[in-house]
């Protein structure tokens, strides 16, 4: 029995020494590999296994690390880079850039309307609703102002098969939205 | 001295007309900036020096110049400055400013000023006793057109009036008007109105504008959008939104009347026992038992002699300043505070209700 059992049972693939008496599997870039090792050498294994997990997930998080960290320059540069923009952003009147007006939230002169028109248009239509001003009634419907209400008109007009109303509403709605730019 | 000119005791355009027991003021301004000239923001002191003559030349030689007086801000002593705040005639940012600046005062009711140098070169504005919007427009419109002949205005077609903040561009208008509110405070209402405001396009702020404090529950409630309508549009909101402020006030008085009758009486009467009887007075205690004596006219629980009405304009003659002015002395604040609850005492002392003694 003694002899039989000797050549049945293999000798630990790690250390040679011990009688191996455990199967360890590791599953190492996708492949498969069997070892059969004794108790003490299967210990190390699950160590060096528990260790290469730790040293994978350290990698990973370096990784994540160096890419955050190039995704934050990306932002701080481009933010610079935006920033640089609003200070070459200039009124030739008076020298006041983008970047001065949005600190101090008030114009140099009357011509920083017209130098920063394309970043104040927004922000103007925000405070007011509109995104022009109305000296006289009749310039009321092409304000911005009243955009929304336009909108709905037109679509009443078109579900009532008004053509002649709808067109009208058409261009005034365009006509509105040429003055944004 | 500036305010030798003025009426002592009484303002003529406060509100002291018996139905106007909400809105004491309607006030409408504009603002304008010379054409060619930069804002304020970014001139030196040369620069706004030049300015400001300029706009005094142009003012002093249009027929306006007889109907009123111009002042350089740094001739005017601290007290004037003071005295004038709380006129509502200037802001208190005026009153602080080092720089060359000024003021002009129309006569008469001293109801029209015209600041120079303040945010925008100039700020126009018209107050009117209780709400009078249409008059108080219309002045201030007449004066803005008399100006516009002897200056020239920064204005786009696009942008309209050009003002140092875009806040104020368009129209560059804006109406407001002081309310007496304390239905609403009381009930715990004012979340609700300030949600209603907004959508209609208003504001509200303090006593004395921008970051100051409400005292004795009245609240300056303003336009807040000037760009994408007239300057009728503009009215036609202010408007709208007194009838809203009205309607929400009577209905929160009508509200004390029905279901808190004898709490309203109770507090009503304690504030008349403290009037008649307290040493002193706080500027802020004041105003808050004035408005709880004017709220129990509202509420029919203190009764007008028919003949009087209440003294709205209290609120404003019970300032340090203008308790100081009256004495013609220079007080300290405890002084100030005895002397107030004695004026408090005289200004009502007329009064039916004042007589009246509880059993």
């Amino acid at each position: 029995m003694a002899e039989r059992g000797k050549k049945t049972q293999k000798m630990c693939e790690k250390c040679g020494k011990e009688f191996a008496s455990i199967t360890v599997v590791q599953v190492i870039g996708g492949k498969k590999k069997k070892f059969r090792v004794c108790e003490s050498c299967a210990m190390k294994v699950g160590l060096e296994e528990q260790m290469r997990v730790a040293d994978i997930k350290e990698k990973e998080k370096k990784r994540q690390i160096k890419q955050n960290e190039s995704k934050m320059y990306d932002l701080v540069s481009k933010m610079s880079r935006e920033e640089s923009r609003e200070r070459k952003m200039v009124c030739t009147t008076c020298g006041m850039s983008y970047f001065d007006f949005k600190r101090e939230l008030k114009f140099g002169c009357p011509d920083c309307y017209e130098a920063f028109k394309t970043k104040i248009a927004p922000i103007i239509h925000k405070i007011h609703g509109a995104y022009k001003h109305v000296e006289h009634e009749e310039q009321l419907e092409t304000s911005g102002a009243m955009l929304p209400e336009l909108k709905t008109r037109l679509k009443i007009a078109i579900e009532d098969e008004d053509f002649e109303e709808a067109a009208r509403l058409r261009d005034l709605i365009k006509e509105s939205r040429n003055d944004l730019g | 001295m500036i305010w030798d000119k003025f009426p002592r005791d009484g303002i003529p355009w406060f509100a002291t007309n018996p139905g106007e027991d909400i809105v004491l003021t309607t006030r409408v301004r504009i603002a304008r900036n010379l054409a060619e000239h930069k804002f304020l923001t970014r001139c030196n002191k040369r620069e706004k020096t030049g300015i400001l003559t300029l706009v005094k030349e142009n003012l002093v030689n249009s027929p306006l110049g007889e109907l009123g007086s111009y002042h350089r801000m740094q001739d005017l002593s601290s007290d004037e400055k003071k005295f004038l705040v709380e006129r509502h005639l200037i802001s208190s940012d005026l009153s602080a400013s080092r720089e060359p600046s000024g003021v002009f005062l129309l006569e008469g009711d001293h109801a029209l000023s015209i600041m120079i140098n303040e945010e925008d070169h100039l700020r126009t504005g018209s107050i009117y006793p209780g709400y009078n919007l249409e008059n108080s427009f219309n002045r201030l419109k007449s004066v803005d057109e008399i100006l516009a002949d002897y200056l020239s205005y920064a204005y786009s077609s696009r942008w309209g009036y050009l003002t140092a903040c875009p806040t104020n561009c368009g129209t560059a208008m804006r109406a407001s008007f002081l309310c007496h509110l304390p239905g609403i405070v009381t009930l715990n209402e004012f979340e609700k109105f300030r949600e209603g405001l907004i959508l209609r396009d208003l504001s509200v702020r303090g006593f004395y504008g921008e970051g100051t404090q409400v005292y004795g529950n009245i609240f300056q409630i303003y336009t807040n959008k000037s760009l994408g309508m007239t300057q009728n549009g503009l009215l036609d909101i202010a408007r709208e939104g007194l009838e809203f402020i009205t309607g929400f006030e009577r209905q929160c008085r009508k509200k004390l009347r029905e279901e808190l009758f004898f709490q309203m009486e109770n507090k009503v009467w304690r504030t008349v026992g403290i009037i008649k009887y307290a040493k002193a007075l706080s500027s802020s205690d004041a105003l808050k038992y004035l408005s709880t004596i004017w709220l129990g006219y509202s509420l029919k629980i203190l009764m007008s002699n028919g003949k009087s009405y209440f003294p709205s304009d209290s609120f404003i003659l019970v300032q340090p300043t203008h308790l100081q002015l009256m004495l013609e002395a220079r007080l300290t604040s405890q002084e100030r505070d005895v002397f107030r609850a004695q004026y408090i005492r005289r200004k009502l002392s007329s009064e039916e209700w004042y007589k009246v003694s509880m059993d």
